[in-house]
């Protein structure tokens, strides 16, 4: 009897642990398919699904040209954060030298800088640079949190490779940067995979510089949420279809890959 | 390591690029937002005009010349109370529950780190979607339950509301925090606790909460920091209003900066406070996490 109610509370527990973090955005994709009329009927679970609210934001909001600049940002974003931080990441994992632990924390309390902070001075510097507005911009101003993550996660995974790998090839008299392209980059591909998808990730959704360093060429998925706002109010049906493309990414992985985002997310989580 | 022959370690090369990407996008930057919160620069004027005005404007603000800058203190560190109280009791029980659970564990975890990979501005969305006054379905099922109706970003119930959305957003990131933590534990102490009759409270009060001290001490400064510097989701939900009923430290710097006046030179100002404080929280992080690791 005692097992059968600690089994009920558990699937109790984990029914309503679901509902807290699944069902915001459940609401939001269902308020994405319904016309009007059946948006102020919460009770309605029964409607006929339509697709107008994504046929209005993409076409008459132009949504798809700010998909295209969150792809070309992210993606150039996340390359660059690679190719910067990994190397970093090897170096702290495999040399001592002096000053390391002064280099490791400087790199974690990059992570844990307030960025929105900058926001400011990059709108000057940006301005007196003429740089606003651009995909540029973003690119590189984006490395202020993706490489301090790349860094983080990729040196606990580099130290997980045996040194014994790169020692043979040092010892067969290839080069330090030969070793590393040739023996480490492939032995570490599954982490360098996960911390690729979460750079875009982040990268794909960052909001704040967006929406003070972009206005119309180079402006990102999540700050056309202002669009939806009108005089007559908000335009739920519409703007919840721009959220639901704004998270499609995230969704895809979570339906075809969600290793990955566990995998991704454990290494956010190896600060220790 | 051991140096060997013919191997010479050169790690320069492999930290200059991460090295001087951080000092120019970070240290620069912050520097030149410390030197513009000493003007009185405002947007649209020449940047040639500005004035220096030395510590004015953070005597302005700490003075009490200016009550807004206290009340959104306040709101900050009631803000980041909240959101670290609730997802760090959250995201225990959810650690607890998805550690204890076989069947379905993947599935679960998998809907509990979704709220992780969403932009907080669209997290914001979400919930502004649920706590609509009129068609919101918070209150759909409050009314049908109780007859009743609730104005969620009221002045009265805003910062609660927020906050909410803060623990959907941090407390997954506590879960698995945890979660790997618990996992990691040492077997032994709770087979003997099993065999002495200990009961499942006494067990995590006397050996769980006391073994995960010191991961608990990291996640709570991470979530306080975190929720120091957060924006999206507050911007999207309220604008830091009604009023000044939720404007916490950031918003209150985009109202001066670039929202209801834009006078930069204040707003950098506010921003270096910002900075101040949210580093003196990392710096007794990394204290913590250097003593964890050394111990």
């Amino acid at each position: 009897m005692r097992r059968l109610l600690l089994a009920v509370a558990r699937w109790a527990g984990l029914g309503a642990v679901v509902l807290f973090f699944g069902f915001p955005i459940l609401w939001m994709v269902l308020t994405s398919l319904k016309e009007r009329v059946d948006l102020y009927q919460p009770g309605r679970w029964l409607f006929t699904p339509t697709l107008d609210n994504y046929a209005v934001a993409l076409v008459k909001y132009g949504i798809l040209d700010y998909v295209k600049n969150s792809a070309i940002v992210a993606t150039g974003n996340t390359i660059l954060s690679l190719a910067v931080g990994v190397t970093a990441a090897y170096g702290l994992s495999r040399f001592t030298f002096r000053g390391r632990e002064a280099v490791a924390l400087g790199i974690l309390l990059a992570r844990l800088f307030p960025t929105i902070t900058l926001v400011i001075p990059f709108f000057v510097l940006a301005f007196l640079l003429r740089l606003l507005d651009t995909h540029l911009l973003l690119i590189l101003i984006y490395l202020t949190f993706n490489v301090p993550f790349v860094v983080w996660a990729m040196r606990a995974y580099f130290q997980d490779i045996p040194k014994e790998i790169e020692e043979a090839a040092l010892v067969d008299g290839c080069s330090r940067l030969t070793a590393f392209t040739r023996c480490i980059l492939p032995a570490a591909r599954p982490g360098l995979f996960a911390t690729a998808v979460m750079c875009f990730i982040l990268a794909w959704n960052e909001f704040n510089y967006a929406l003070f360093l972009t206005s119309r060429v180079a402006k990102t998925v999540p700050t056309a949420i202002a669009f939806f706002r009108t005089e007559r109010g908000i335009l739920w049906g519409e703007v919840s279809a721009l959220g639901v493309i704004a998270i499609l990414p995230v969704l895809l992985i979570a339906a075809f890959g969600h290793k990955v985002l566990l995998r991704g997310f454990s290494l956010e989580g190896s600060q220790q | 390591m051991r140096k060997r022959p013919g191997v010479r370690a050169e790690p320069l090369p492999w930290i200059l690029p991460s090295a001087l990407a951080l000092c120019l996008l970070i240290v620069v930057p912050a520097a030149f937002l410390l030197y513009v919160s000493l003007t009185g620069y405002e947007l649209g004027f020449p940047w040639a005009d500005r004035t220096f005005v030395g510590l004015g404007n953070y005597r302005e603000l700490v003075g009490g010349g200016d009550y807004e800058f206290w009340v959104s203190v306040r709101r900050s560190v009631a803000y980041a109370l909240l959101v670290t109280s609730g997802s760090l009791l959250l995201g225990m029980a959810v650690a607890l529950l998805l550690n204890s659970t076989g069947r379905g564990r993947a599935v679960v975890t998998l809907v509990v780190i979704m709220p992780l990979a969403i932009s907080h501005a669209i997290g914001g969305l979400m919930w502004k979607l649920m706590y609509n006054v009129e068609f919101g379905i918070l209150n759909y099922v409050l009314g049908a339950l109780f007859g009743a109706k609730v104005n969620w970003l009221s002045d009265a119930t805003a910062l609660y509301a927020v906050a909410v959305v803060g623990i959907w957003m941090a407390a997954p990131f506590v879960a698995l925090f945890f979660l790997a933590g618990l996992q990691s534990l040492p077997r032994a102490p709770f087979e003997a606790a099993r065999v002495e009759g200990a009961s499942a409270w006494q067990t995590f009060r006397h050996l769980t909460l006391p073994m995960l001290r010191p991961i608990i001490l990291v996640v709570t400064l991470f979530t306080v920091i975190d929720a120091l510097r957060s924006f999206g989701s507050i911007y999207l939900l309220t604008e830091g209003g009604p009023g000044v009923a939720t404007l916490v430290l950031p918003l209150y710097m985009y109202r001066v900066g670039f929202g209801y006046s834009s006078i930069l030179g204040k707003g950098s100002a506010i921003a270096f406070v910002l900075i101040l404080l949210t580093m003196t929280l990392a710096a007794m992080l990394v204290r913590l996490m250097r003593r964890a690791r050394e111990a």
